[in-house]
């Protein structure tokens, strides 16, 4: 994750992407690494909105006592045209004695000048943001490593529950509990500091109460109204999970491309409706189907209480699968 | 209920303009005594009825004949004015979007405080009363109660129950109720008014179940055959649960249609209109202060939006009664197989019996229930794909 110290050849830095902690360390590291090398250097950070080309130009100039000089250029694909003109030109010809690192954040804005950057010699540091569950579980294994400790799967998977997708947050809680617990962090440390679940939706609602878990929906719906996610939007997610199911399970095929083809949706979506499907009859697809159409109403202002409306058509739709279901006797354990 | 006869256009046939009042012979005859006898008139008048049966027509019909000298000829300039709608002392309020606000009403107010600049009397027309808010209905309270001594309220609900219509404002009304239009009367006027077939329009009266607009629609127009072919095919068509999320999905799918073929006209033209009035795409100087606008173009985008939810919404509510008169159908054959009671859609009689015979009588009667709950349904705001699911679902046939 830390940047590469620069080079002595490297005096441009191009650090891009969306992650804003990543981004910061990059900058740091070579901050840090400048630093080391020139303990006296002349450090510079900017903003590339608004910023004078006078500015600029001031701190691309030469240092009077011939000191290096470190020039941070924060948010360029903000920055005004004449500003990234006068970037260009320095590119082509920089000065040996300045690191100059240019931080973009993403996207297509004065992509060019990352071009000319590049093109330059530039080294780049990606910061591209983590999205996928996979690859944040691997960051917080690496921050635990990197403070020192180990840390157990389970115990990953209960802290991003708990603390959610904010990097900043899941590092400073990773270093955190590496620093209380001293070596191996396991899911009881985990739940000694860190309670409940910091992301739900109406979606994870829908997923319990599709595959059964009365229990665990009831739950994660009670997170999710106490999160402040509408009324409507949880009705609606459960809506949508029971119309899929019963399009896959309606149709005779199980092929899931053929599926993906015939239902207008994409095939991940399908394939995950076959999952939810499992264990529902037709029979009770059909009354689930009716169920979602009242709470729909009920959240709509029918209802007096439409945390109570949810809660039992929650329940309602747990008891049809569980009696009508297709193995019913299989999961009488919730 | 947008497709009633709302702009009874040509000239007046006997009865002046009542002719275009069709089938309400006790409705006509008080109404004309109201405009021959002072005594027998009054400030604000409520005209009730089912969907089709003419409210809004027999409301212009009076209009005409209090503005007109001689009672209603329907040959001066009076009578031809007020039935064109261009009248300038008969103010009509035709809701668009979906309910008519606190605004409109007050606008409403101050138009009805207004002395008749020509004609006899001021008169308000404001189809849809049931659509006014509860605020805007007590906006206008005071002034449906005590308007000046030369304004009149005409205010017209679809409905068979005048309960539909907020108390506070009934009760300051006299209410003139309309009944279903006789087939034969409807059949009559499309052949003497549009020029239909005389066998078109038998057939035209009898599947639009004495709805006006609907059988004037039906006659005149081929695509509003097929879509109506089309709902009625739903019932036999609904034999697994694939069927079923099908048929809904056509349903609904071609509401939005309906609503998006409607809107994509009007929208367009009102959006460009609105940006040409504030100088969008001008040059010079002025441009600046124009972009200002933007709150203008937002509010006419929201009430597009409204408008097209209605249409939508208008579009699949006459899908499902049609529907419900199909089961209706059924329901009666079942009940009384050997009587020849007449029937919503007598041109579907074989699909009728047909599901007589799948449902019986009391199957019959739970799906015509299921389909008057969807239309609450609708009513209450339920995303339509959900609610049109849950119906076509209930509607299943036995295996």
């Amino acid at each position: 994750m830390a940047a590469a110290p620069p080079a002595p050849t490297s005096r441009l830095r191009a650090v891009v992407g969306e992650e804003e902690l990543l981004r910061s360390r990059a900058v740091a590291a070579v901050r840090a690494a400048v630093l080391e090398r020139h303990p006296q250097a002349e450090l510079h950070e900017l903003t590339a909105l608004g910023l004078p080309v006078g500015q600029l130009a001031d701190v691309l100039a030469p240092s009077l006592f011939g000191e290096h000089r470190l020039v941070v250029v924060a948010g360029v694909q903000e920055a005004a045209g004449a500003l990234v003109d006068a970037l260009t030109a320095y590119c082509a010809d920089p000065d040996p004695d300045l690191t100059l690192v240019v931080v973009h954040h993403g996207g297509k804005r004065n992509e060019a000048l990352l071009k000319t950057l590049t093109a330059a010699g530039a080294a780049v540091d990606e910061c591209p943001k983590i999205s996928s569950a996979g690859d944040r579980a691997a960051f917080v294994r690496n921050e635990v490593r990197a403070a020192g400790g180990r840390i157990t799967p389970d115990a990953v998977g209960a802290l991003v529950d708990a603390v959610g997708g904010d990097l900043r947050a899941l590092s400073s809680a990773a270093t955190q509990l590496v620093a209380d617990v001293g070596g191996t962090v396991d899911a009881d440390a985990v739940a000694r500091f860190h309670r409940g679940q910091a992301e739900v939706s109406g979606f994870t609602v829908a997923e319990r109460v599709l595959v059964g878990d009365r229990q665990g929906s009831i739950e994660m719906l009670r997170w999710a109204l106490e999160r402040g996610v509408a009324h409507v939007l949880v009705a609606d997610a459960i809506a949508d999970g029971i119309r899929t199911a019963a399009r896959v399970t309606s149709l005779n095929t199980s092929n899931t491309g053929e599926l993906a083809r015939a239902l207008k949706l994409p095939p991940w979506k399908v394939k995950k409706a076959q999952t939810q499907a499992r264990g529902w009859s037709i029979d009770g697809l059909q009354q689930a189907i009716g169920v979602a159409a009242e709470l729909n109403a009920d959240v709509k202002g029918v209802a007096a209480s439409a945390d109570y409306a949810l809660e039992r058509a929650i329940r309602r739709i747990v008891d049809i699968r569980a009696t009508t279901g297709r193995d019913s006797r299989a999961r009488s354990r919730y | 209920m947008t497709e009633t006869a709302r702009s009874p256009g040509g000239s007046a046939a006997p009865g002046g303009v009542w002719a275009q009042v069709v089938g309400q012979p006790a409705v006509v005859a008080e109404l004309q005594a109201a405009v021959a006898d002072p005594a027998a008139m009054t400030h604000a008048w409520l005209f009730t009825g089912p969907p089709g049966s003419g409210r809004s027509v027999a409301a212009r019909a009076f209009a005409a004949a209090l503005q007109c000298p001689d009672g209603g000829d329907g040959t001066c300039h009076a009578c031809r004015t007020v039935l064109a709608g261009t009248h300038a002392d008969v103010q009509t309020v035709v809701p668009e979007g979906l309910s008519i606000g606190v605004v409109e009403a007050r606008e409403l107010v101050r138009v009805a405080g207004r002395a008749p600049s020509q004609g006899r009397w001021q008169v308000v027309v404001v189809e849809d009363a049931d659509r006014m808010t509860e605020q805007a209905a007590n906006a206008v309270l005071k002034m449906i109660e005590e308007p000046p001594p030369r304004t009149v309220f005409l205010l017209c609900a679809p409905s068979l129950h005048p309960e539909d219509v907020p108390v506070t404002i009934r009760s300051r009304c006299r209410v003139v109720g309309l009944r279903t239009p006789p087939t034969d009367a409807v059949a009559d006027v499309l052949v003497r008014r549009d020029g239909v077939d005389p066998a078109l329009a038998a057939w035209a009266a009898a599947a639009a179940g004495g709805h006006v607009g609907r059988a004037r629609h039906l006659a005149q127009d081929e695509s509003a055959r097929l879509v109506r072919k089309a709902v009625l095919d739903v019932p036999l068509s609904l034999v697994s649960l694939a069927a079923c999320l099908t048929a809904a999905d056509d349903l609904v799918g071609a509401a939005k249609e309906e609503s998006d073929r409607t809107t994509a006209a009007l929208d367009g033209a009102e959006t460009e209109a609105v940006k040409a009035s504030l100088g969008v795409g001008a040059r010079g100087p002025g441009v600046a202060a124009a972009s200002r606008g933007a709150g203008q173009l937002k509010e006419l985008e929201k009430r597009q939006k409204s408008r097209a939810t209605r249409i939508g919404r208008d579009s699949l509510d006459r899908a499902l009664v049609d529907l419900a008169g199909l089961y209706r159908d059924a329901l009666v054959l079942a009940a009384a197989p050997g009587e020849s009671l007449p029937l919503d859609h007598p041109d579907r009689r074989a699909d009728a019996e047909e599901l007589a015979r799948r449902i019986g009588a009391e199957g019959a009667l739970r799906r015509i229930d299921a389909v008057l709950a969807c239309r609450t349904a609708l009513e209450q705001n339920v995303k339509p794909q959900v609610a049109v699911e849950a119906l076509t679902v209930a509607l299943r046939l036995p295996a």
